[in-house]
């Protein structure tokens, strides 16, 4: 199978702060891969780096088959993280710009294509100072696939997205990559993350932690997991045989439960206490595997605040 | 290279495109220009009221002929030789009280002149008439309440040493007439130097215009001076909103930073030079219209356009720096002071150079990178006599300089402008330029 990119052994510190550390990671072509990881673990720095803006101190990264220099980057369309575009411009000639810059040279067409599409056809002659945060965002996804990039990257696109938004950007991605765009994405939605991604990787503390479709990583940590719903949504269950942690998700209960912990015991002793309404055995969550990893139990204790 | 120019182009109409650029454009003449006709204008303006002025004339002799001198003077030197409107005041001389000066008179004269009733009181003492033998002679004191840029102390001290001169010649028995007519004044005239016609024969060049000979230079390196500035300038602003708008980072993911910063300086090159083209169009206008054309050098206008493309490279990889290091304005106005140093310090020798500028420290000075521009072409305009290598090595003293100041402004804005947070020290800024 071709990749699209291939870190190998990838470092990259800024002065004392190791923030990519020793990281491989393949991503096949064709492909919607989710980055996940909390606030400053590296995912932005390896986007950076895949992209050239910022070059690692030592091992290797291969984007579409260039392993050096910016070849790859016309192929490769980017959303950043933090939106940057041009106040002053007009919506059209920005997105015309950026198109050239990705080497396009008659792209009025498809600019107008994609304005239809996002509802902003009306706003193309007009500055960018004058949209909205939404709809600025909306032109910025734009820029970024409008030069029908092999490779797209997109650092948090929906942050600030309404519902509506959120949808037509999904779909969006859904066609990018239906046409054969290998979509890569950071996201802090879990949910979106579940639904979207072909494959997730997670970066914790520039080191990666999981790599793998869902399913592949759920079973990794087996079913583990009871979602229980009772009449009483006030009792405790933590003291329950076998219970490691109880997540209150209000209109249900997570348990997480030990290795050795018979959940048949626990549903018995639960029936003897109350109305059990739901009971479901199941595998971890995403958002439940991404605190295990990252969330205060997971940290040394010297580095968990004091409540 | 294409990518180069897709951002040259979008960094040229940025710049010109723009309503700040369009007025300061026309503003800026309007300014200087506006700001020289006003000062003229105020310069003419002069309080007409008649000036009285009491003399204390201690010799008894002198009062009538200085008020002679001043009959003739409201007569003849107070009106517009065009127009005929008086432009200066008239001059009454009074004579004041009799006898030895007291303190008391003094205060009393000095009342009235804060009262407003006379504009001064001069005293003449008895000896002004003696002629010394050490040619040290006596002194008269003139009071007002301000006498510096005063004009009345100035005709006083003339007319009063006009008297005193003819009643020390008539002593000596020496006609004053004949002595007046031994003193004509022989005038030296500027003249340009000799040069061959175009048949080959030796021609004079005409009279030369003193105030043009200097002003003309000045007037062409001022020009170079705002072209810098109004096209290095805008670098800061649109650097600073790529950095803190984070367009940068888009721009980064599709070419270099070197392709970047390329193609902003040939953007900002453009845009200087179709200030040039303006303003050096408008210049030759206003020469053709009042008929100075022949004085406008026009050897240097290739040299021209060769130093200022340099010196818009120089300071506007500069400011590109500086707008990639800083988060908002008030930030760049503290890295900008010692940059607005380097840009004005031609303006603190400017004078020295155009007096002399075939001399050695105009060269010297103009071998000095950050002023090598503006004082080059100074001299150039100022003297046809400048050795031609002297030009050419400039530009390639620029050249190095420039080529140097692109580097290091490059290494610091490939860094600063992904960068976050405070602003950076100046050992932070070398060690970027050194290890890039």
């Amino acid at each position: 199978m071709n990749h699209a990119i291939e870190l190998e052994a990838v470092t990259k510190r800024f002065g004392d702060c190791l923030a990519v550390d020793h990281l491989d990671l393949m991503v096949p072509e064709g492909t919607i891969y989710g980055f996940i990881g909390p606030n400053g673990s590296g995912k932005t720095t390896t986007l950076r780096m895949i992209l050239r803006i910022l070059y690692p101190d030592s091992g290797r990264v291969t984007v579409l088959g260039c392993d050096r220099g910016t070849a790859a980057n016309d192929r490769v369309g980017y959303l950043p993280e933090e939106r940057g575009l041009y106040r002053k411009m007009r919506v059209r000639d920005l997105l015309r710009f950026f198109a050239q810059l990705k080497g396009m040279r008659r792209c009025g067409r498809e600019i107008d294509d994609w304005l239809e599409r996002f509802d902003l056809a009306r706003w193309a002659s007009e500055k960018v100072e004058t949209l909205s945060k939404g709809m600025a965002q909306k032109v910025q996804f734009i820029a970024a696939i409008v030069a029908k990039p092999r490779l797209l990257v997109l650092d948090e696109p929906f942050t600030g997205l309404d519902p509506v938004n959120m949808d037509v950007l999904r779909e969006a991605m859904r066609s990018a990559h239906q046409g054969g765009t290998t979509v890569i994405f950071s996201t802090h939605d879990m949910d979106m993350a579940e639904r979207l991604c072909d494959t997730i990787f997670m970066i914790y503390r520039g080191q990666k932690v999981l790599d793998g479709t869902l399913a592949a990583i759920q079973a990794q940590f087996g079913e583990d997991t009871i979602r229980v719903r009772t009449a009483d949504a006030d009792s405790s269950l933590a003291d329950l045989p076998g219970v490691i942690h109880v997540n209150d998700q209000r209109h249900y209960k997570e348990l997480r439960i030990g290795r050795d912990a018979d959940p048949r015991a626990i549903l018995q002793e639960l029936l003897n206490r109350t109305m059990v309404e739901h009971f479901e055995l199941a595998r971890p969550s995403l958002h439940d595997i991404f605190v295990r990893i990252a969330g205060p139990e997971a940290r040394p204790a010297e580095e968990v605040p004091h409540a | 290279m294409r990518k180069i120019m897709i951002i040259a182009n979008r960094e040229y109409w940025a710049m010109v495109a723009t309503k700040a650029f369009l007025i300061t454009l026309v503003m800026m003449p309007i300014l200087m220009g506006g700001g020289m006709f006003v000062q003229q204008k105020l310069l003419q303006r002069v309080n007409l009221d008649e000036k009285r002025i009491v003399v204390l004339d201690r010799t008894g002799l002198l009062l009538k002929e200085l008020s002679e001198a001043a009959e003739s003077r409201n007569r003849k030197a107070i009106f517009d030789p065009v127009s005929g409107a008086q432009i200066k005041p008239r001059y009454r001389l009074e004579q004041g009280p009799d006898g030895p000066v007291t303190d008391k008179e003094r205060l009393e004269l000095s009342a009235r002149i804060r009262r407003g009733e006379i504009h001064a009181f001069v005293e003449i003492p008895q000896d002004v008439l003696a002629v010394s033998a050490a040619g040290s002679g006596s002194k008269a004191n003139f009071y007002a309440q301000s006498t510096v840029f005063s004009d009345e102390k100035g005709w006083l001290q003339q007319a009063l040493n006009d008297a005193v001169r003819r009643h020390r010649l008539r002593q000596a028995k020496i006609d004053p007439v004949a002595v007046d007519r031994a003193s004509t004044w022989v005038a030296v005239e500027d003249r340009g130097l000799f040069e061959t016609s175009k048949s080959g024969q030796p021609q004079r060049a005409g009279p030369k215009s003193e105030p043009l000979t200097i002003l003309l230079p000045f007037g062409i390196m001022v020009l170079m001076f705002m072209v810098v500035l109004l096209a290095a300038q805008p670098m800061i602003e649109t650097v600073m909103e790529e950095r803190s708008l984070r367009i940068a980072e888009v721009l980064l993911g599709s070419v270099s930073p070197s392709q970047l910063m390329a193609g902003k300086l040939l953007g900002c090159v453009a845009g200087s030079l179709t200030i040039v083209v303006v303003y050096g169009l408008g210049a030759l206008g206003l020469a053709a219209y009042y008929e100075v054309l022949n004085l406008v050098p026009l050897a240097v206008v290739p040299w021209f356009l060769v130093y200022q493309v340099l010196a818009v490279l120089l300071y506007g990889s500069i400011f590109m720096a500086v707008g990639a290091c800083v988060n908002d304005r008030k930030e760049a106005q503290s890295m900008l002071i010692p940059v607005m140093l380097l840009i004005v310090f031609p303006m603190f020798v400017w004078l020295s150079v155009v007096q002399q500028p075939t001399g050695s420290f105009a060269m010297w000075m103009s071998f000095v990178p950050p002023a090598t521009a503006l004082l080059m072409v100074l001299r150039l305009a100022a003297s046809p006599d400048i050795p031609l290598w002297q030009p050419a090595v400039g530009v390639l003293i620029l050249l190095a300089a420039t080529g140097l100041c692109v580097f290091a402004a490059g290494r610091i804005f490939r860094i600063a402008i992904l960068a976050q947070g405070q602003l950076p020290k100046l050992k932070q800024l070398l060690r970027w330029v050194v290890t890039g």
